[in-house]
């Protein structure tokens, strides 16, 4: 007989390998080496956590008691596992895209990050995952008792002590194993590699036990199933409805239960590897269950009356004195209980610290005063507490229900409770109307019926329900008696739990979702779940519930630029006396963070992002319409600018031409002075010369003296009229004049023009044609004024054409709201260089002798019209010279 | 792929047969559900090559895409 202490000293030393085996696997992902830790192999093997110490032991007392009905429990996995391209490739494209770390977080995610259901669906796993838990713990006591001297002895009441141990065991196992590091990703390669390990030992126990019966014991296979047809279980006692029920509600809690959930889709890799799994697990189920029903009838056939069935895996074995069989058994079972313990605890106690603990902690922190602390030590406490709470309910679990039940029974338990999640994780994946009302009520209506039809009664009679309660109902209400509600009775108390529960919560479920109204964000979840293969191309969503720091430096490189938000992270981490350039994410540090984004993309966007990023708080509607009215803000803002832009430029281009006029006026100014010298100088020099000559006295005939007196009046009339212009230019100029408005015809005009030219005397061989008849036409302006200027203009005329046979034509034409007069003769016109000059001061466009005017003229013209309202502008292509004057009509029509 | 949805609902017909059988032992019935089982994962197993061969394929021609 193996010692107890020989076991223990084996469990212990199995334990410390799958600790080097963890190990070894992390040290190669760490170096980067995940090759073949990410295999489909290792993947597949993961899986069989669902294989746990029920199915070692448990599956053996199950063919013993009730047959071939074991087999649902691994037909139902094996139907999703077939069909894993209509969901479970779903379900793993969502849980990659969306950065799913638990069922709870992807319930919660799809109900748009309902606190309430995230806490909800923790609680309801909790619970639900408590007989489970009792389960391996009764399982691996149990087999400690196997091997503990004077084994038949022992009542059952004293396993207790041994359970205690194992529970505490079991945690401290699963504390070192399972929180040593805190993976953002909640990937733990160490774990899966030691799961994937005890996959195999577990496979390799059974079958070898399997092996020895078939053809160590019964003699071969044809011997086998003569054995099967002689034992108590060779009738064919299908119970349909059982079977039915059993089998949806293993592929339900394949797919519900936290640590399915948890390798199958967290600690997915790639989705090829389903592709693996969807005939390789079912390949497992069939080898580990192919044996179940030969060491049962065995079992039964040579362990004495009354021996509990649940241990044939060891009994048998040792029965035959196959000591090393049964130790390698009993590992196969430790590790199928071992390994789900571990799996189930971090899936759980990641929904615990990332929906109960954290939101808490995050709203505690708010308070002023309170120690801002770090994240990641709330996080791995939290886990490591809820770890130890588990393994305590689950014991407690084990104590109220006494211990004595069946293995499968308590697992079932266990499954009815978390396939509650079923409506709610199917339905939002493919339906977009499910809504977070909808799901909360299907879930609380199927968790309340599960609790009272199924759990409590599984405690037994007398711990809460009495004995009167079940045959009575509560308070003697017989519709509320828990195995029998709404009064059916006689179903089986499983089929009738999971029918009323299922029943209820899909009804709640879908009348709830049709009844509410989805917000925009929920519809917007919703889309991106349903149609997650139109939408996982993108870039992934944020959904992780602790923002790794390297995320948020992504992000921050986004908006604040490379250099900036590398430094940014830098002396963050220096601040934090870390010497590598990412620091911890700290609620420090993502307040800094926050404050400097939000000096880039505004407040509401910066504290948007931040909490996707860390999962602390859920993008409200509200958060979208602030970030909409900021982006709103700057397009105004932005628009603005450009107004004002547009404007500068505008006003630039104006200054600057303002400072080409200055510039010019300034050169102006210069020649005007020495011009103005020049012209008054010349006239004086020659009346101070022939008024010395006249002083000398001296000898000259009277006409002498006339001629040089004349010249000297002459002179002197040119310098009057000179400084009459300047004056009148000044005058003109500084807007001091005062016009003498009166009811005028142009043709009277001309006329005076015309006769004064005439008298000037100048070379009157220019022949004037006008068109008397356009030019009647009567208006308001001052007579002289404008005669002024067109003598200015004939005289022009008269000294600069330089035809042959000079001619001058003017053309009256009146428009709707202007009369133009146009001067136009058959010279050669002024050069085209020289048209934009003709209208300044002492502008002359032919060499300044010649006409002996001093360049005055056309200004004084321009500024005369420009009083009257009009203009006078240079007309090219007119064949000669040719003067526009435009003259407003209006005023005669007001006159 | 429409194959690939259409297994599970055959496994589920397999497995629900049977329900309606009367009058067999427990190990002819064994046999049955065996048999099936391991059908069903040899179609699984043809379906599943089926299915991922054009993703890898694809894959290549990424992977080639790259080189060049």
């Amino acid at each position: 007989m193996l010692s107890f202490n020989l076991l223990l000293a084996v469990c212990l030393s199995y334990v410390a390998f799958l600790f080097l085996v963890a190990f070894a696997a992390e040290k190669r992902a760490a170096r980067g080496q995940v090759l073949w830790l990410r295999s489909p192999l290792v993947y597949t093997l993961a899986l069989s956590i669902y294989c746990t110490g029920w199915t070692f032991f448990g599956a053996v007392g199950y063919a013993a008691r009730s047959g071939l009905e074991f087999v649902t429990i691994y037909l139902g996995p094996t139907i999703v596992l077939v069909g894993w391209w209509t969901i479970l490739r779903k379900l793993v494209r969502i849980g990659r895209t969306q950065r799913i770390t638990s069922i709870a977080d992807l319930i919660s995610s799809r109900y748009v990050k309902s606190p309430m259901l995230g806490v909800f669906v923790t609680l309801l796993a909790v619970v639900a995952i408590m007989p489970y838990i009792a389960l391996q713990l009764q399982s691996v006591t149990l087999g400690f008792k196997v091997f503990s001297p004077g084994a038949s002895a022992t009542p059952a009441g004293n396993l207790e002590p041994t359970a205690v141990w194992v529970a505490a065991g079991l945690a401290l196992f699963t504390i070192i194993f399972g929180t040593r590091n805190l993976d953002v990703n909640e990937r733990h390669h160490g774990v899966v590699m030691a799961i994937a390990v005890e996959a195999v030992v577990k496979l390799l126990a059974l079958v070898a036990v399997g092996l020895f019966v078939v053809f160590g014991i019964a003699g071969g296979l044809g011997s086998t199933i003569e054995v099967i047809e002689a034992s108590a279980i060779a009738e064919w006692r299908l119970e349909s409805d059982r079977w039915v029920v059993l089998t949806f509600l293993a592929a339900a809690a394949f797919l519900c239960l936290p640590r399915m959930f948890h390798v199958l889709v967290v600690e997915n890799s790639n989705e090829r590897h389903l592709a693996t799994a969807s005939w390789a697990f079912p390949l497992y189920l069939f080898l580990i269950s192919v044996f179940v029903v030969p060491i049962a009838v065995v079992g039964l056939a040579i362990m004495p009356e009354g021996s509990n069935p649940d241990i044939f895996v060891l009994t048998v074995p040792l029965a035959h004195d196959r000591e090393g069989l049964a130790l390698l058994s009993f590992l196969g079972g430790f590790s199928a209980a071992t390994s789900m313990v571990i799996v189930a605890s971090i899936a759980l106690s990641t929904m615990v610290s990332n929906h109960v603990v954290m939101p808490i902690w995050l709203k505690l922190r708010r308070e002023p005063g309170a120690d801002p602390g770090d994240v990641r030590n709330v996080v791995l406490m939290s886990r490591r507490l809820t770890i130890v709470a588990l393994l305590a309910l689950g014991f407690a679990y084990y104590h109220f229900s006494g211990g004595g039940a069946a293995l499968a029974a308590m697992g079932i338990v266990s499954f009815a409770g978390i396939s509650q999640l079923l409506p709610a994780l199917v339905g939002g994946l493919f339906w977009r109307g499910a809504t977070r009302i909808g799901a909360a009520t299907g879930l609380t209506l199927g968790f309340l019926i599960w609790l009272y039809s199924l759990f409590l009664p599984s405690l037994g009679a007398g711990l809460v329900f009495g004995e009167s309660t079940f045959n009575e109902g509560p308070f003697g209400i017989a519709l509320l008696r828990p195995q029998a509600l709404f009064g059916i009775d006689g179903m089986d108390p499983i089929v009738h739990a999971v029918f009323w529960s299922m029943l209820l919560n899909t009804t709640g479920f879908v009348l709830g979702s049709l009844l509410s109204f989805p917000s925009p964000v929920e519809r917007l979840q919703g889309a991106s779940f349903v149609n997650v293969y139109r939408y996982s191309e993108a870039a992934p969503g944020w959904g992780a519930n602790l923002a790794e720091a390297e995320d948020l430096l992504v992000m921050a490189q986004r908006i604040l630029g490379n250099a900036e938000a590398q430094q940014l992270f830098e002396r963050a981490a220096q601040a934090q006396g870390k010497r590598s350039y990412l620091p911890d994410v700290t609620p420090a540090f993502l307040e800094k963070l926050e404050r400097r984004l939000a000096g880039s993309v505004g407040t509401a966007t910066a504290h948007a992002m931040i909490g996707q990023l860390t999962g602390g708080a859920t993008v409200s509607v509200q958060d979208l319409m602030n970030v909409a009215d900021e982006a709103a803000q700057i397009m105004e803002y932005s628009s603005q600018l450009e107004a004002k832009s547009v404007e500068l430029a505008h006003t630039a281009r104006q200054l600057r031409e303002a400072n080409e006029k200055l510039t010019e006026l300034s050169i102006q100014k210069d020649a005007f002075l020495s011009q103005i010298s020049h012209e008054l100088r010349t006239p004086m020099t020659s009346i101070r010369s022939f008024s010395e000559i006249l002083m000398a006295g001296g000898a000259m005939s009277p006409d002498e003296r006339m001629r040089y007196t004349r010249i000297i009046h002459d002179e002197t009339r040119r310098l009057t009229r000179l400084l009459d212009d300047l004056l009148d230019l000044s005058v003109l100029e500084n807007g001091q004049v005062s016009l003498n408005l009166l009811p005028t015809r142009i043709e009277d005009v001309l006329e005076r023009a015309l006769a004064a030219t005439d008298n000037l005397g100048i070379d009157s061989r220019l022949r004037v044609r006008r068109e008397r008849g356009a030019e009647a036409i009567e208006l308001v302006t001052d007579p002289d004024r404008l005669a002024q200027v067109f003598i200015n203009v004939i005289t022009n005329a008269q000294k600069y054409c330089d035809a042959e046979a000079p001619k001058l034509r003017i053309r009256v034409r009146t428009g709707a709201e202007v009369v133009t007069v146009d001067f136009m003769d058959n010279g050669s016109g002024v050069p085209k260089d020289k048209q934009s000059l003709i209208f300044e001061k002492f502008a002359r466009a032919t060499d300044p002798g010649r006409a002996g005017g001093a360049g005055l003229g056309l200004a004084i013209c321009r500024e005369i019209m420009d009083k009257l309202g009009g203009s006078i502008s240079y007309l090219p292509g007119q064949g000669g010279g040719a003067f526009r004057l435009v003259l407003p009509s209006r005023r005669a029509a007001a006159a | 792929m429409d194959a690939a949805r259409l297994l599970p609902v055959a496994g589920a017909l397999l497995f629900a047969l049977p329900l309606i059988w009367r009058d067999t032992g427990t190990a002819t019935g064994g046999l049955y559900v065996f048999g099936a089982w391991g059908a069903l994962i040899l179609a699984a197993f043809v379906l599943s090559r089926r299915l991922i061969a054009p993703a890898e394929r694809d894959d290549n021609e990424d992977a080639q895409g790259k080189d060049r």
